[in-house]
């Protein structure tokens, strides 16, 4: 089997881990680098959460590398393996051991955010309560019948379904029961709703599709909708923006239905209410010395007094409430105020710390050996 | 920094500027020398500025330091004064200060292009120098105000900073005048009721009878019309103590009483505003204000002066204890009298001539001993600058850049001197006493070059001592660490390329193994730091890595160690290899450590300092060229191992 022992060799090499170790400080420098420019998000989704990536060196040299995700893949395959491959027990070797077990952890761990974590945000004014909070970066359709108060079914679109449905491209979405097919398309990752807008009824204005703000917040994406009645085949177009405020209400079918492109929403087991918030400065400057949010956490009728503030998280039920922002910023000093909690839910919250530990421990241990036989060595030159 | 932007704004948008003041006509007594206990006294006066009470004595040296470039300045004689003589003289004496040439200017395109006659390409000028180019500098500062940061040109930025610090200098001379004013009564015959039998009062007394005042303007409102001449003539009189005292902004001298939610020491400018808004000001408050009153009106009379500064500050003293601000103004006194940092650098560099002199001496056990021991007395300096700084801040050692600077150079030479102490080659001692001499340098020009006080307030999130005290402190020594390598590799690269001790390979070997020793303690504390640094993000914003450009730096060394120890492991580097990927090590570690925080991006984009680059740019190219020789010097010895068997 000397092609599988060849690739075994190869996939369990220092050689190969010297090279994704300098592909990821490659791709790390010119990441950063390419924020001044471009942003976080953007620097962010084209380095470090791809396969692949095409650098322009000096601005007209494509230069093309593997993305973040697949060096780190194959670091962690290459770590895994090598460690399978050249393990022999020895007193000498446990520190290292330790700490790449340590690392491992934190890789792994790392994927399972990467796959699993929910992460967005919500916003409360003083008195006011949510039982949900939004995705900051992920956009979702939701379809549902137009009826007053009355709680409806709506059916939702994720943003992976649809943001490559860019110029002409169009996919149709079959739900069996709405009487209409719904076909999105003209996806805009940044759009504006054309002049008119204000007056002409919702739905009915022209998208512009703008270039990607550096702020990935202030992005606000656009699609055309399209409901094609299942009976008469008839068709009705609309034009969403994540810029309106209210969902776009078409007829089809003699019903009235709701649609709406905004940021993705995600359910929470338990109510937040902001009871008061508040900021406070260092004497005398315009420096934050804190914020914080007193809120009421009710869940199934029980009500409990929290106070969320800067690097004192809430964590209730796997989800993790941390003072965000504030605002409004420039309004008046006495309020009212509204406060943004940054909402995440991470399986893998705890494991980079678990990582630091183990891995802190096995290199301490490993150089305190390797720096006590020097010393001993050099003592015994003396002597 | 918000404050230096309102600051800016205020004076270039005119709202301040309409009116160039000219402070107390009258002839003034010129300043005397002023003894040691008066001296003392208004050292240790407690003010509040930038969110904590800190001696005045701090707060006069910043200053100076920021107009002048260091802490002292020659009078009008040319006699040098201390930082706190030159703030006295400026607040109690300002037509003597105006003389004093406290300005420097680096640049004298500035001069020329503000409609002045340069002295030299850089040099000093007084108050007095400048001011008749007042206008032209606001218009021109307005003019580059509108430009974008990164149009200015170096001129441009400089004499926009003249400007600022002309605006407060100003400030600080026209501080007392309110409290030097007396307000007449004669003329405003409203007032006669409320100051019975007094031809003028003070601001105080005015203070005093706020409510009074405010109930009798109501009732006056009520009786007669709008346009009556009393009504007038009672607004103007407010009117007039509200002007007196707007710009008295500069020390906020008087602090509210103990208790909860007042936190906020008042300025007379705030004071008057208080009162004015209808709020009440305590006894204490305006006690003090009457005494520094008495004060700056007794320039005339040393003794009497000297009397009330002992009860100004002993009533000030009871009332920051009393309040609980008071405890570290001794000791923050005490450090900046012993310039440990200066001190430091002094002695570092005493001992790298030392060092000096025992490479010449080599058997000399007396010069040993000497340089080792000045390393370990500025070490032991520098440290106590760094605990004396912890304990009055009540924080870790590191919180802002300019600590790092200190705490790195503290580890590394600590680090070094260990190795010396292991080993003996006098390598690791010499590269201590020049990094010490380095890194000192590097915090003095620094603390120069900010200009402002360095024990700054934190912003929110910053505001733990836990992760201050566990992820920054790692990652700086990680830090210190990776540039010792550096170091030392340049120690190995530079002997191998001059053919120093050609035949000592044990002494290259011991280098290399140093090299890869400080690598191994680097490693470990950079990635215990970049991951800490990690969990400290996941508490406070809920992500653990956010590709921000500070953790992307921090990450670089943490990759680049990895590599280095990897391909040694491989036997892909070897001494020299080792030697010269620790050198570039060290540039990675400039990059994260300054280079990140000048692309104004991210989360940790404090401590900016545009001229800086320059400096940074040069490192990198410094270092550059060492690798490209240390490259060249590998190439040729290469060649002569491999040529010889073929020789032989």
């Amino acid at each position: 089997m000397p092609v599988f022992k060849r690739i075994s060799n190869i996939l369990a090499s220092y050689k190969l881990s010297c090279l994704l170790f300098l592909l990821l400080l490659l791709l790390t420098y010119l990441g950063t680098m390419n924020q001044v420019e471009n942003g976080l998000y953007q620097s962010q989704q084209k380095y470090f959460e791809s396969v692949f990536v095409v650098h322009w060196g000096f601005g007209s040299v494509p230069i093309p590398l593997p993305g973040g995700y697949l060096v780190m893949i194959v670091t962690f395959v290459n770590l895994l393996w090598g460690a399978v491959v050249r393990f022999r027990w020895s007193w000498k070797k446990v520190g290292i051991l330790i700490a790449h077990v340590g690392i491992l952890t934190l890789l792994a761990g790392s994927f399972v955010s990467y796959a699993f974590c929910q992460s967005g945000h919500m916003a409360l004014y003083e008195n006011e309560s949510s039982d949900e909070f939004e995705s900051s970066y992920e956009w979702e359709i939701g379809v549902g019948e137009a009826s007053a108060g009355a709680p409806v079914t709506e059916y939702i679109i994720r943003q992976s379904d649809f943001d490559g449905l860019t110029y002409g491209q169009s996919r149709t979405f079959k739900f069996s029961a709405l009487p209409f097919d719904l076909k999105i398309g003209g996806y805009m990752p940044n759009a504006a709703m054309g002049n008119g807008a204000a007056s002409a009824p919702h739905g009915t204005g022209k998208l512009t599709e703008l270039s990607l703000n550096r702020e990935q917040e202030q992005n606000l994406s656009g699609a055309t909708a399209t409901l094609l009645e299942k009976q008469s085949g008839a068709a009705h177009e609309a034009q969403l923006w994540a810029g309106n405020n209210a969902p776009v209400t078409v007829e089809a079918g003699g019903k009235q239905w709701n649609l709406a492109l905004r940021r993705h929403r995600w359910k929470l087991p338990f109510t937040l209410r902001l009871d008061h918030f508040k900021r406070e400065l260092h004497p005398r400057t315009n420096m934050a010395r804190e914020y914080s949010s007193q809120v009421t956490k009710i869940e199934d009728g029980a009500e409990r007094e929290i106070r969320i503030t800067m690097n004192e998280p809430l964590r209730h039920r796997g989800y993790t409430f941390y003072q965000s922002s504030w605002g409004p910023q420039n309004g008046p000093a006495k309020g009212p105020f509204y406060s943004v909690f940054a909402v995440v839910r991470n399986p893998a919250d705890q494991i980079p710390l678990y990582s630091c530990i183990i891995t802190g421990i096995g290199l301490v241990l490993h150089f305190m050996q390797r720096l006590l036989a020097y010393l001993k060595k050099e003592k015994a030159k003396k002597s | 920094m918000m404050r230096q932007v309102i600051c800016l704004a205020l004076i270039f948008t005119g709202v301040l500027t309409s009116a160039f003041r000219a402070v107390a006509a009258e002839r003034a007594p010129s300043p005397p020398q002023w003894d040691k206990n008066t001296l003392s006294l208004f050292s240790t006066l407690p003010v509040q500025d930038d969110g904590r009470v800190k001696p005045l004595d701090t707060f006069a040296a910043f200053k100076l330091l920021k107009f002048h470039g260091s802490r002292s300045c020659p009078d009008a004689e040319g006699k040098s004064l201390t930082p706190m003589a030159w703030f006295m003289n400026c607040i109690f004496y300002p037509d003597a200060a105006k003389e004093y040439n406290v300005f420097r200017v680096d640049n004298d395109e500035v001069i020329i292009a503000i409609g002045l006659l340069p002295k030299k390409k850089r040099d000093y000028y007084s108050y007095a120098e400048l001011s008749p180019a007042h206008e032209k500098l606001i218009t021109l500062g307005r003019q580059y105000m509108q430009k974008d940061e990164q149009q200015r040109s170096v001129m441009e930025t400089e004499l926009m900073a003249l400007g600022m610090n002309l605006r407060e200098f100003e400030e600080i001379i026209s501080f007392a005048d309110c409290a030097r004013k007396k307000f007449s009564l004669t003329e405003h015959k409203e007032m006669a009721a409320l100051f019975p039998n007094q031809a003028e009062c003070r601001l105080s007394e005015v203070l005093r009878k706020a409510p009074q005042l405010f109930t009798a303007y109501m009732d006056l409102k009520k009786k007669s019309d709008a346009a009556a001449p009393e009504l007038k003539d009672f607004a103007a009189f407010l009117k007039e103590v509200q002007d007196a005292s707007v710009d008295a902004t500069e020390l906020a001298l008087f602090p509210p009483p103990a208790g909860p939610g007042n936190a906020e020491w008042y300025s007379p400018a705030d004071m008057v505003q208080v009162a004015f808004s209808g709020e009440i000001l305590s006894a204490a408050q305006l006690d003090l204000l009457a005494n520094f009153e008495e004060l700056a009106s007794s320039t005339a009379n040393l003794d009497a002066f000297k009397k009330q500064a002992a009860t100004l500050h002993g009533s000030l003293r009871a009332q920051a204890t009393a309040r609980g601000e008071y405890g570290k103004i001794g000791l923050e006194v005490f450090l900046y009298r012993m310039q440990p940092f200066y001190n430091a650098l002094l002695l570092y560099v005493l001992s790298f001539i030392l060092v000096a002199c025992l490479w010449m001496r080599p058997a000399s056990k007396m010069l040993a001993a000497a340089s080792f021991g000045a390393i370990l007395l500025s070490t032991v300096l520098l440290s106590c600058g760094i605990v004396l700084r912890c304990i009055i801040r009540e924080r870790p050692p590191v919180t802002t850049l300019y600590e790092t600077i200190l705490f790195v150079t503290a580890v590394a030479v600590a680090v070094s001197l260990f190795m010396e102490w292991v080993n003996h080659q006098r390598v690791a001692l010499s590269l201590a006493s020049v990094l010490g001499v380095a890194g000192m340098f590097l915090a003095n020009k620094y603390e120069v070059r900010e200009g402002s006080d360095t024990m700054v307030s934190m912003v929110a999130v910053l505001d733990t001592n836990f992760w201050l005290a566990t992820h920054v402190t790692t990652i700086t020594i990680g830090y210190a660490a990776g540039l010792l390598s550096g170091g030392l590799a340049h120690v190995f690269v530079l002997g191998r390329l001059f053919r120093l001790r050609r035949d000592d390979r044990e002494f290259y070997r011991g280098l290399t193994r140093m090299v890869y020793g400080s690598l191994c303690f680097a490693l470990v504390f950079s990635v215990v730091g970049t991951v800490l640094g990690g969990i400290w993000a996941n508490e406070s914003w809920g992500r653990f890595w956010g590709w921000d450009p500070k953790e992307n730096g921090a990450l670089m060394i943490v990759l680049w160690q990895l590599a280095i120890l990897h391909a040694r492991m491989d036997g892909m580097l070897r001494d020299f290899g080792i030697n010269i990927a620790a050198i570039i090590g060290g540039i990675v570690i400039a990059f994260s450590w300054f280079g990140v925080n000048m692309l104004g991006v991210g989360l940790h984009s404090y401590g900016f300092a545009s001229g800086a680059h320059l400096a940074l740019v040069g490192f990198y190219a410094f270092e550059t060229a060492i690798v490209f020789l240390g490259c060249i010097a590998w190439l040729r010895d290469h060649n002569v191992k491999s040529a010889r068997p073929q020789a032989g």
